[in-house]
């Protein structure tokens, strides 16, 4: 799992050329025999200066340049200064104290102080004895122009001194328990090398806390502030090891190279150098993510924020790849995993939430590509849809899906090399389609996506061409469901396809529906390749919606032609809701529907049966349709009986059930074409019975018909009514028929004692008695005159049950309303009417029956307490009476008022 | 991972034992759910971080090779439970506990510290030839943990990394004891596990470890 994190930028090219003309001098001197081989030995930089202390007493000054070019840091350097300290040893350590332009140089056994301006001593401080030396990095004082520094020297001890401008004075010291090698200081704390254990000492107090034992022999000592009360330091098998102030290690330790020469920190990375290589590990996850490779490196540190190496001549800038470049080259390597962590860490690196976001977005979009160009649909998906990508981008990858009016062009910079699917499948058909699923998925999955809705143009219209193209019946709910796709482009490709039924959604949807239905009708014609979904039917129903008039005659024309049953439902399947009212335009359709017969008959059938509409107008129509239709039969004589009869059933239910067409018309018709049954039910209707009975008893003969008839006319009629009904019938039995003939009179007796006898017929027996004949035989109206004289009886006696019982409540009733009367009440001096609260002036007052006492002038009614509200009027049903209620009410009494004297 | 590290530990837990006993197995078990047999020997330390219920627990693995014995100091320091495992196939290592990680865990933890006897690799051996008994072990973990009631079960466990046997109760029964959950966490916590666990194992259940996360086994002999 390696990254290019860093890389390495020369910054000083060669120090050989440092100082040609102090070589020149020196070699004058010494003879060029004599020259020594110059070496860095240590660094330091401060702002844009580089010093170089070498091994042969020379402190050298550069300053350089950090440039950009191409998105990467480069370094340009000069020389500007340099000073030979006198003697040719080794300057082992240069410290920057920038802000009191001082460097502290450990050079010959101990330490003093250079001016940065003219690297000139500075001659009013002291130098101090020490092997090595070490500045706070995180000073606890508050003067910025005082350093503290920390010195090791050869004893057991280490010296604390303040440094400033121009002095170095000593603190105190504080003992060891062995000799200290090297050091870091943040805050009070220092963390120590000893030569064989590392130790934290707390410069206040003097408590020391014990960190680790190493072995001096396998391992060379490194202490490196890393946080606040945190160091690095080297362990053994070359381990970095963490370890707070307290003693503790809070992070896993990261495994360096072996023979380690330097050891530097930056967040998140450990950098360790050996004489070979520098190794970049991660304290992430404590893995090693880049090997560098470096021959003879001596120092490498972190400067101010810079890292530097050097070998022995050279001065290298270690620069961070911008962690923007690391992900294009894992992305470029199709690591997508690593590079999406890598994103996800890196946004502590100092970018605001929304920048990142944004960067994080194209980094997704990136990868999305990649697993996109790499069949993996679904992580593509994934970061397509996180990664929120421009739909459109991934529909330019698809020839002709675009619509023509689009002028989207892709991203800059490119999120992807990819030219179009074709090269990504080699043309593979099966892969293509596997690609156009993927995208008609993807494009379903986002289209009712806020983030869209830029791009509905673009996206619906890929969405059709695809639809089309893989006959799926998704094409049809698509383009209906507020599809935004071009339409001339979409045109053509679905007639290409043959699509016409999802065009012509298309233009509905759009609104034309002119052209909408011009398709249809031509499909249905059979001029284009039709649909199973269209038919008449379907048809009919799209007009149903139309509101233009002038489309819905136009087509209701062609419609009808096609075929008059189905074409009528386009007026009578409307407005489902709003069916009790009749449609605005009946009359006007009635008028266009003249010409087509069997629809008319339809429409009207829906206006009455279905709407219900109580229109004579209707009826009439209706019914006079019917009866056309029966005379018709009746004309061609050859028409099967079953038809026929069908038809007069027809006609007779409707006459049957409906009362709101014009009898008399229907009436003069049916007598004109010797309908009798069709007559006597019109009779019926006009309450002719005797005549209706007369044409069903005696002209039919059909006395089942007869009764049917009686009961139902008699049904939910008055008594006295049923009573006339049923004699009226009666007496169409008795009378003799007109012909004479025997035996219809014998049948006619036996229908009148059956109906006599039968328990559906009602008679007001006196009336029956005066009409049976004086020579009929008891036994044969036996049945009848049993029953006539027990239903009497019942009456009678229901009725005395009846009085009786309400005789019983009026009893109750007026017992009650004299207990309520005879009570009195006591009103005394002090007592008060209970709605104004004032006392009783006049002798007149009022009382509920609930005992509330009021003045007869502050209740604003009798039944109603003023003070409760209760209502006391109790209607009740009185039992005797027909009128249903009658009104009880317990009044309040007015009383005279009995004042005693107290 | 970053992200987990920023919240602070609310518990920290120490394995320490010899070299090549399934320390780091141990906690893979726990915490990814399988078994690796070409685990790398562990070098310096790891460091892993596991929910339980609101809190955060950092389990600290050590290596147990010789060379690194002298770090495992800073690693010890403000822990307040102590692992101590040992191969039960092997007399030596549970010696060496005493020997070379009690002083440490004496000096440098916390004090109070609960000190967890672990043997690993029970799988590996039947009643018959186990160097250790349990009778010793358990004895060792009374005498480790002076305060430990003795009606309550004893600080031992016998686990195995390969079959998952007392893995989850001996990590549950150590957060428990440090920071008890409530009902409901508690079966949060269950199911989070169930879900990463079945993510693992693609589906499949253990019944074995199943069995093993619902009763405690180890104590069923007293």
């Amino acid at each position: 799992m390696s990254i290019r994190a860093f890389e390495l930028v020369p910054a000083i090219e060669t120090v050989t050329q440092i100082s040609p003309a102090h070589d020149k001098s020196k070699s004058s001197e010494r003879g060029p025999q004599l020259q020594v081989q110059q070496q860095i030995e240590c660094i330091e930089s401060c702002g844009k200066n580089i010093f170089i202390g070498t091994n042969d007493g020379y402190i050298i000054e550069y300053s350089f340049d950090e440039k950009m070019l191409n998105g990467r840091t480069g370094y340009e350097s000069h020389q500007t200064k340099h000073r030979f300290l006198g003697q040719k040893k080794p300057v082992n350590q240069l410290k920057a104290a920038s802000a009191l332009y001082r460097l502290l140089v450990q050079f010959d056994g101990s330490v003093f102080m250079l001016s940065m301006f003219d690297l000139e001593p500075v001659t009013t401080a002291s130098k101090a004895k020490a092997t090595s030396f070490c500045l706070n990095e995180n000073p606890d004082s508050n003067n910025p122009f005082s350093v503290q520094m920390c010195t090791a020297s050869k004893k057991k001890q280490l010296h604390l001194f303040t440094v400033t401008e121009d002095r170095i004075m000593h603190d105190h010291e504080i003992q060891l328990p062995d000799l200290p090698v090297t050091m870091a200081m943040d805050g009070s704390h220092i963390c120590i090398a000893l030569t064989s254990q590392y130790i934290v000492i707390n410069c206040d107090t003097n408590r020391l806390q014990d960190l680790f034992p190493y072995d001096s022999e396998t391992t060379m000592p490194f202490v490196k502030r890393v946080a606040k009360e945190e160091f690095l330091l080297s362990g053994p098998s070359a381990l970095g090891m963490f370890a707070s102030a307290s003693g503790i290690s809070q992070r896993p330790p990261v495994h360096m190279i072996d023979n380690l020469a330097s050891i530097c920190y930056s967040h998140p990375y450990v950098l360790a150098m050996n004489e070979q290589f520098i190794t970049v590990h991660s304290v992430i996850d404590q893995q090693q993510k880049q090997i560098i490779s470096f021959n003879g490196g001596r120092v490498l540190g972190e400067f101010d924020g810079r890292i530097f190496v050097a070998s022995a001549r050279e001065v290298y800038g270690v620069v961070p790849v911008p962690w923007e470049i690391q992900i294009q080259s894992l992305l470029a390597d199709k690591r997508i995993t690593e590079a999406l962590d890598l994103a996800r860490n890196s946004y502590k690196t100092g970018l605001t939430k929304d920048r990142f976001n944004k960067i994080y977005e194209t980094i997704q979009q990136q990868a999305g590509f990649i697993e996109f160009s790499q069949h993996r649909f679904s992580e593509a998906v994934e970061l397509f849809k996180s990664g929120l990508v421009d739909a459109r981008e991934v529909i330019s990858l698809y020839p002709l899906l675009m619509p023509r009016s689009s002028n989207y062009t892709r991203a800059v910079p490119a999120l992807h090399d990819l030219a179009d699917i074709r090269q990504i499948t080699h043309g593979n058909q099966q892969q293509m389609s596997e690609y156009k699923q993927f995208l008609a998925d993807f494009l379903e999955d986002i289209r009712e996506t806020r983030r869209v809705l830029a791009c509905r143009e673009e996206v619906d219209t890929a969405l059709v061409k695809l639809y089309a193209e893989m006959d799926t019946d998704k094409l049809c709910k698509l383009v209906q469901n507020n599809c935004k796709a071009d339409l001339s482009d979409c045109t053509e490709v679905l007639q290409q396809h043959g699509r016409y039924h999802a065009l012509a959604l298309l233009h509905r949807a759009r609104g034309d529906l002119n052209s909408a239905l011009a398709l249809w009708t031509r499909m249905l014609d059979g001029e284009l390749e039709g649909d199973p979904l269209v038919n008449i039917k379907y048809m009919a129903k799209i007009l149903t919606s139309v509101t233009d008039q002038h489309l819905m005659w136009k087509y209701a024309d062609w419609l009808l032609k096609k075929d008059e049953k189905l074409g009528v439902t386009m007026f009578t399947c409307q407005s489902v809701d709003g069916a009790e009212l009749e449609p605005a335009q009946a009359p006007a359709v009635l008028e266009f529907l003249q010409r087509y017969p069997e629809a008319l008959l339809k429409y009207l059938e829906y206006l009455v049966f279905s709407l219900r509409l109580e229109k004579e107008k209707y009826h009439t129509h209706l019914a006079l349709l019917y009866m056309n239709n029966v005379q018709n039969l009746m004309k061609t004589n050859n028409t099967e009986q079953g038809l026929l009869e069908d038809a007069r059933r027809r006609l007779q239910t409707m006459l049957q059930d409906s009362s709101a067409y014009r009898v008399h018309i229907l009436l003069g018709k049916a007598q004109e074409l010797e309908l009798s049954a069709e007559c006597a039910i019109l009779h019926g209707k006009l309450e002719e019975h005797e005549q209706a009975l007369e044409i069903l008893v005696h002209r039919l003969r059909d006395y089942a018909a007869a009764e049917q008839y009686c009961s139902v006319n008699a049904r939910g009629r008055s008594r006295s009514y049923r009573h006339k009904l049923f004699y009226n019938l009666l007496t169409a039995y008795m009378s003799q028929p007109a012909d004479g003939n025997t035996e219809t009179a014998k049948a006619l007796m036996e229908a009148a004692i059956s109906l006599l006898n039968s328990s559906k017929a009602e008679f007001d027996g006196a009336e029956v008695l005066r009409l049976i004949p004086e020579d009929w035989p008891i036994s044969l109206v036996r049945q009848f005159l049993v029953r006539t004289v027990r239903r009497s009886q019942h009456e009678c006696r229901m009725k005395l049950v009846e009085q009786a019982l309400a005789q019983g409540a009026r009893a109750g009733a007026e017992v009650a309303t004299a207990s309520v009367m005879n009570r009195s009440e006591i009103v005394t001096e002090d007592r008060c009417c209970a709605v104004c609260h004032k006392p009783f002036r006049d002798p007149q007052f009022l009382r509920y029956p609930n005992g509330i006492v009021s003045h007869i002038h502050c209740s604003n009614h009798r039944h109603i307490c003023p003070v409760t509200g209760k209502l006391f009027k109790v209607i009740l049903p009185h039992p005797r009476s027909g009128s249903p209620t009658k009104t009880t009410s317990f009044q309040s009494s007015v009383t005279k008022p009995q004042i005693r004297e107290s | 991972m970053q992200a987990e590290r920023k919240n602070k530990a609310n518990l920290k837990v120490i394995i320490l034992g010899e070299f090549n006993v399934g320390k780091t197995s141990l906690i893979k078990r726990y915490k990814e759910g399988k078994f690796d047999p070409q685990e790398e020997p562990t070098i310096g330390a790891s460091f892993y971080l596991k929910r339980w219920g609101p809190h955060n627990v950092a389990i600290w693995d050590t290596a147990g090779q010789e060379r690194f014995m002298s770090l495992s100091a800073l690693y010890c320091r403000g822990t307040k439970a102590a692992i101590l495992a040992f191969d039960i196939s092997q007399k030596d290592t549970f010696n060496q506990l005493e020997k070379r990680f009690l002083p440490l865990v004496n000096s440098h933890t916390e004090e109070n510290c609960l000190i967890v006897i672990v043997g690993c690799k029970v799988d590996a051996v039947l009643e018959s030839n186990r160097q250790v008994h349990r009778e010793t072990a358990i004895a060792l973990a009374r005498e480790l943990n002076p305060t430990w009631k003795p009606e309550k079960p004893p600080p031992y466990y016998e686990t195995s990394s390969i079959t998952g046997e007392n893995v989850n109760a001996l990590f549950e029964f150590i957060f428990e004891y440090f920071l008890p959950l409530s009902e409901s966490e508690k079966n949060q916590y269950n199911q989070m596990n169930k879900r990463t666990k079945h993510s693992v194992r693609d589906g499949t259940v253990d019944l074995q470890s199943k069995s093993v996360s619902t009763k405690r086994k180890c104590c069923s002999l007293l």
